[in-house]
Formats: C-alpha cells, sequence, structure tokens
C-alpha cells in the first residue's frame, strides 16, 4: 500500500470508530508509524474531522419537531376497531385472490408467487448480460464469510449454501451484489480463478431460488465451455440445482468442470 | 400489518430525529423542508417499521426513507450521479485557510460551507459527520459500494475545505450567511455560495 492509497483509505476513518477494524483501514493506520509526513496529514485530518462535527451536533432542530413527530405518529396508528374491519377485508380480499392465483398457475407460466418461471438458458443469457454491464457491487471484501454474512441479511432465499473452509485463500473472494431478475432475488459472488490480488475478477457464481428455474432437477450438473473456434463465446457455465436453490457459475475461458474453481471447502 | 410499539417509537424518536432532521436539512437546504421530511420518515415508520425484521437496522432504516422520501419529492433521483473521474478538481490545487483558521468555524460556516458542497458529496459528508453511522451502514444508505464511499469522503472533505475557507472570508457578508435555526432569518438557504465550483 503506498501513501496515496492510504490517505484514500484513512480519509474515512473516525476517531475511535469500528470502522478502524476494517483490514484496509488496519493496513493504512500500520503505514502512519514509519511515516511521518502522512502522520502528520492525518492527525490534522482527524482534527478537521473532530470540528465539523461538532459543528454539525450544534444544529439544533426547530423547537416542537420533537413534540410534532410524536403526535404524528400517534395519530397514525388507526384504532383497534379499525384494525380488526380491516383484517377481516383483507381476508375476503386473500380467498378471492387466492382462488385466482390458483386459476393462472395451472394455465400460464408462473410459480406460486406469481412470478414468471425461466428456462436455465434465459437465466445464463441474462447473467451473462449483467457481468458485461455490471458497474459495481454491493460490497467489496475478500472474507468470504463477510459477504455470506451480508447476502443472508439481504436475500434470505438466495444465500450460497457452501461451506466454507477455515484455511480459506480469500485472495480469490472480490465482493458480492444482490440483483433483480423477473421479479426474483439472484445473488452474485465475484471472485478470481488466481490468487493475485489485482487480477479481475473471472469467475461468478449466481444463487436463486429454484422456482425460479423449470427443467433442472436436483443434483443435476448442466455445464457447458466455449469451443476452440468460438470467439463469440467467452464462458464456461455450470448449473445445478440443490436445497431449493439454482447455482450458475460463470467461468472466464475453458473449463470442463467449473464447480472445482471454487474457493470454497 | 405488524406495528411498533409505541414506547420502541418514543425511543427511535428521541434517538435520531435530530440527526435525521439535520442530514434532511443538509440535503433540503430549508428549515421548512428539513422538518418536514424529518417529520414524515417517522410517519413511514409508525405505518410501516413492522417491515424493519432485523431491529439493529432501524437507524438505517429511517436515514435511507428519509432520502428516498426527498428524492421522491424532488424526481432529480438522476442529479446524484456517482462521481468516478480520478482527474483532480481545480479547486483542490487552490490554497486554503490554514487549518487554524478552519477550527475556529462556527456552526454556521461550516453549516454554509456544507451546503455548497456539491450534492454527492454533501450527503456522503453530512452521514460521516453526523458519527453515527459506520461507512457500510454509510453505503447502505446511499446504495453505493463502500469504494464510492470512501471516494467521494476524500474528494468531498478537499472540497469542503475549500468552501469552508470561502465561508469564513465571506463571514462578514450578509447576503452569504446561511440561516440557522432559531435565527430570525429563516428560509431557503444560499444555493452555491461556493465560488470554488464555479
Amino acid at each position: 500500500m503506498n501513501r496515496d492509497k492510504a490517505r484514500f483509505i484513512l480519509s474515512s476513518v473516525r476517531q475511535e470508530r469500528v470502522d478502524r477494524n476494517d483490514p484496509q483501514v488496519e493496513a493504512a493506520m500500520q503505514l502512519l508509524a514509519d511515516d511521518p509526513e502522512l502522520q502528520d496529514w492525518f492527525e490534522k485530518s482527524q482534527q478537521f474531522d473532530e470540528v465539523i462535527s461538532e459543528r454539525l451536533a450544534e444544529v439544533s432542530p426547530p423547537p416542537g419537531l420533537r413534540d410534532s413527530i410524536l403526535t404524528g405518529m400517534e395519530v397514525s396508528q388507526s384504532p383497534p376497531w379499525e384494525r380488526r374491519a380491516l383484517v377481516s377485508l383483507l381476508l375476503a380480499a386473500v380467498l378471492t385472490l387466492g382462488g385466482f392465483v390458483s386459476w393462472m398457475i395451472s394455465s400460464k407460466n408462473l410459480n406460486p408467487t406469481g412470478e414468471r418461471v425461466a428456462t436455465l438458458g434465459e437465466f445464463e443469457q441474462a447473467m451473462e448480460e449483467t457481468i458485461s454491464e455490471l458497474e459495481g457491487l454491493d460490497v467489496l471484501s475478500s472474507d468470504p464469510l463477510e459477504l455470506l454474512q451480508w447476502l443472508s441479511e439481504k436475500s434470505t432465499g438466495t444465500v450460497p449454501q457452501l461451506s466454507v473452509a477455515e484455511e480459506l485463500s480469500t485472495d480469490r473472494f472480490v465482493g458480492c451484489k444482490v440483483v433483480k431478475w423477473r421479479g426474483h432475488e439472484v445473488s452474485l459472488i465475484c471472485m478470481r480463478q488466481g490468487k493475485g490480488r489485482d487480477e479481475m475478477p473471472d469467475l461468478h457464481l449466481f444463487t436463486i431460488s429454484a422456482d425460479a428455474i423449470e427443467g433442472l432437477v436436483s443434483d443435476e450438473l448442466i455445464a457447458r465451455s466455449p469451443e476452440t473456434d468460438d470467439s463469440t463465446r467467452k464462458w464456461s457455465t455450470a448449473a445445478w440445482r440443490s436445497g431449493g436453490r439454482v447455482y450458475l457459475i460463470l467461468a472466464a475461458g475453458k473449463h470442463v468442470e467449473p464447480r472445482e474453481l471454487l474457493p470454497f471447502g | 400489518m405488524k406495528r411498533l410499539k409505541p414506547s420502541l417509537l418514543q425511543h427511535l424518536v428521541d434517538e435520531h430525529y435530530a440527526n435525521l432532521y439535520r442530514f434532511a436539512l443538509s440535503l433540503a437546504r430549508n428549515e421548512a423542508e428539513a422538518a418536514d421530511l424529518t417529520q414524515q420518515t417517522y410517519f413511514q415508520l409508525a405505518t410501516r417499521g413492522g417491515q424493519i425484521r432485523d431491529l439493529r437496522k432501524a437507524k438505517s432504516w429511517l436515514y435511507t426513507t428519509l432520502r428516498r422520501e426527498f428524492l421522491r419529492q424532488r424526481q432529480v433521483s438522476g442529479r446524484f450521479l456517482s462521481i468516478d473521474s480520478d482527474e483532480t478538481p481545480e479547486w483542490e490545487t487552490h490554497e486554503v485557510a490554514a487549518d487554524d483558521a478552519l477550527r475556529s468555524a462556527d456552526a454556521s460556516a461550516v453549516m454554509e460551507a456544507l451546503t455548497a458542497v456539491s450534492d454527492v458529496f454533501r450527503e456522503t459528508l453530512v452521514l460521516f459527520y453526523l458519527d453515527d453511522l459506520s461507512y457500510r451502514e454509510i453505503a447502505e444508505i446511499l446504495e453505493v459500494p463502500i469504494g464510492t464511499v470512501m471516494s467521494r469522503l476524500s474528494r468531498g472533505k478537499a472540497e469542503l475545505r475549500h468552501c469552508l475557507s470561502d465561508a469564513l472570508n465571506n463571514c462578514h457578508s450578509p447576503d452569504n450567511v446561511v440561516p440557522m435555526p432559531g435565527s430570525t432569518k429563516a428560509g431557503q438557504v444560499n444555493p452555491d455560495p461556493c465560488p470554488a465550483r464555479k
């Protein structure tokens, strides 16, 4: 890490904040000890931040705003008898809708939640487009546990059910994201096939609810790799269904079994 | 729909309403609108707060809701663009006031400088300086990657220093005074008093 990168990271550090536990922040903080100029800059930067925080805290809300908020919230809570009437109405509506949805499912290509079911081919194509148009990730981290934790908070039904080995090479994880596709949430974990930290992510794992994809039997693996003379196809793919989820790997280059590339245990 | 208990709602008001108002003021640059945004946010908490699965996330939910409500009211979500350019802005090469002078700035000058900073940096800076959120939470509220938060902080602080320097230099000009809450000059804040960005 050089001085510029350290300054960039240290700009986000506040005194006695939990952010200091971040590995990148820790690495930048270690540089301070050996770099008096950087140390001086950091101390001045922290003093400046402290002044701004203190002055901002001096801005007072208008008198009466707190009471106004509390009164407004109280009024917005409807009385119990209104709630009971509402529940009855909702129950009737749900029963009517239930019959309608059952009819829709039997006559159209919809899953029980009313979202359209797609083929694996459509899913593969859409996810390849997602990667080619990807502008950023929701979380950048080399810690697979952190990525899985974030995904579990963001999108419970699409967290990959994969074990993480204790002595895992974390150099290969880049980050994750949750994307929407045809009304379904899809989790994405971006990784590298090699261990070079400067390499671009070239291995991607998508996870979607099995309800969203049709025609995939449990534990059946469907893998495809580009032909030698096929310049239009960049990715080797592998898809399988397990535990109520469909997994799809996109791996740059030609691979017979892309699952073996995954840096999970 | 499940609702939050009144005691919990009151706790969430007491704990966060002041900082939410400060964040709203930095977005709206107008006291009345900031107060309305804060009220609207808590109204939504009262009616839809039952959707919050993890109450530890209630604070982030409040900031996210307030920001979305602001964007919805303005219908200017397109104005909030990511700044990815690595070019050094012109103002970064200018001299700014000495640190001692910057430290002597009062709340009015700081607020004036913050309201003059570019929109895209201002919301990140204010969330950072409220000192209430980790940068991971800030990234979630702004719906951007952590790297973008760091970039906006690094560049935004440089712009803030310059704007603060300008605010201090112009502190005797009555036209540039930002009406602070409780002051007699309520109303619209000077929309762009920072000549650094012109």
